[in-house]
């Protein structure tokens, strides 16, 4: 009878603490999910690169992103300022990928040593895709960033913007603003890709 | 068998004893231990008992959590609830006084801090992006479930778990409210 009494016991105590976990599981949205600090903005051809398909070995593919701190908006009639709304944000990051055809269907991203990059505006790290950083200019008000990545085999070569983003035509760029300050996401269509977000490119 | 019959009829005796001295008391006031310790939230309670397995109270909630208000800087959540009137109205479901489930409606009448993003022009004929807080305020109306049990007469120790929509304000407001804790009471 003691047993059967403990096992009631334990049973409503079992559902109970069931209750409430799953209570406190779902306790904690306070409105919709999302992110409430972020500021999303269309912009054109800010991420550009040379259109040329034909490289030696030895050559760079150059990137450059040139963004300027006022930018026209979609829908208004004037420019945003990118550095005021961020509250003086000084560096924006996208990212890219190179890769090379390793046989008739399949593509390697090629990776090199950030030492390797020829950066002459920004900065850059390179891994499973090239991190690139527009860093502010506040003399020209312009956020720079000009990386070369050398092109030391032959090949047929890709690049793509997409890595971290669903859009396969354009570039996502996000500032790296303090934590408490707007992020502005700046969505930036690219010339040159095909409607996959390649552009293709060989060194010979 | 005659010294289990004297035993069962003393602890029967014992648990009606105390049963009647729990229903002669009709009020009760409560502290919420477990959002005190989870969310820094101050939540306290008055119960008033009114026979036929029926009360009614409210409960006073106020909360200003460093956690919170984190998420809510860093644009995680855009509204930060900060007090909470909750009127309500249980029912007993089971029969004994000193422990036993009930139901519970509520209203709430809650408020705190909502968080916009809104587009400004500067001194240059600029746009620019900028954050605004503001107040909110909204009704509720919810349910909850719990436990309840008493030692000594007059300490009690109930867990619940409900939760409430907000009906007016939703674009500034929580969708949902919760009403979760573990009270400790003394019923006089």
């Amino acid at each position: 009878m003691v047993t059967v009494f403990k096992r009631k016991v334990m049973k409503k105590s079992a559902y109970l603490f069931l209750l409430f976990a799953i209570s406190i599981f779902t306790s904690c949205d306070t409105n919709d999910d999302g992110f409430y600090n972020t500021v999303y903005i269309d912009a054109s051809n800010l991420v550009t690169f040379s259109n040329q398909t034909n490289y030696s070995t030895g050559d760079y593919f150059y990137v450059q992103g040139v963004i300027p701190r006022l930018l026209p908006e979609v829908g208004q009639t004037t420019p945003v300022d990118i550095y005021k709304t961020t509250n003086g944000a000084t560096k924006i990051a996208f990212s890219y990928v190179i890769e090379r055809r390793v046989n008739a269907t399949d593509w390697e991203v090629v990776s090199v040593n950030d030492n390797q990059l020829d950066i002459e505006e920004g900065s850059a790290q390179n891994g499973a895709y090239v991190y690139g950083l527009c860093l502010y200019n506040s003399t020209d008000q312009v956020y720079n960033y000009r990386v070369g990545f050398p092109l030391t085999a032959v090949g047929n070569y890709r690049v793509s913007f997409g890595y971290n983003s669903s859009s396969t035509n354009s570039v996502e760029l996000r500032s790296l603003s303090e934590p408490k300050n707007l992020v502005a996401y700046i969505d930036s269509s690219i010339n040159n890709l095909d409607s996959s977000g390649y552009f293709y490119f060989n060194v010979n | 068998m005659k010294k289990v019959l004297i035993v069962a009829l003393l602890i029967s005796g014992i648990i009606n004893a105390q049963e009647n001295g729990i229903s002669s008391k009709k009020n009760e006031f409560r502290v919420d231990v477990f959002e005190a310790i989870m969310s820094k939230k101050i939540s306290v309670s008055y119960e008033r008992f009114l026979g036929n397995n029926f009360s009614t109270g409210i409960n006073i909630g106020y909360t200003n959590s460093d956690k919170v208000k984190q998420d809510f800087e860093e644009g995680h959540i855009n509204n930060m609830p900060k007090y909470e009137f909750n009127p309500y109205v249980r029912y007993a479901l089971s029969k004994s006084a000193s422990r036993y489930y009930f139901a519970e409606f509520f209203a709430s009448y809650n408020g705190g801090d909502f968080k916009e993003i809104i587009r400004l022009i500067d001194e240059n004929n600029n746009g620019y992006y900028a954050t605004k807080v503001s107040n909110y305020t909204d009704i509720a109306l919810g349910a909850c479930v719990g436990y309840k049990m008493y030692f000594s007469e007059s300490i009690a120790m109930e867990v619940l778990v409900g939760y409430g929509y907000n009906l007016i304000n939703t674009e500034k407001s929580p969708d949902k409210i919760s009403r979760v804790g573990i009270n400790f009471g003394y019923r006089f």
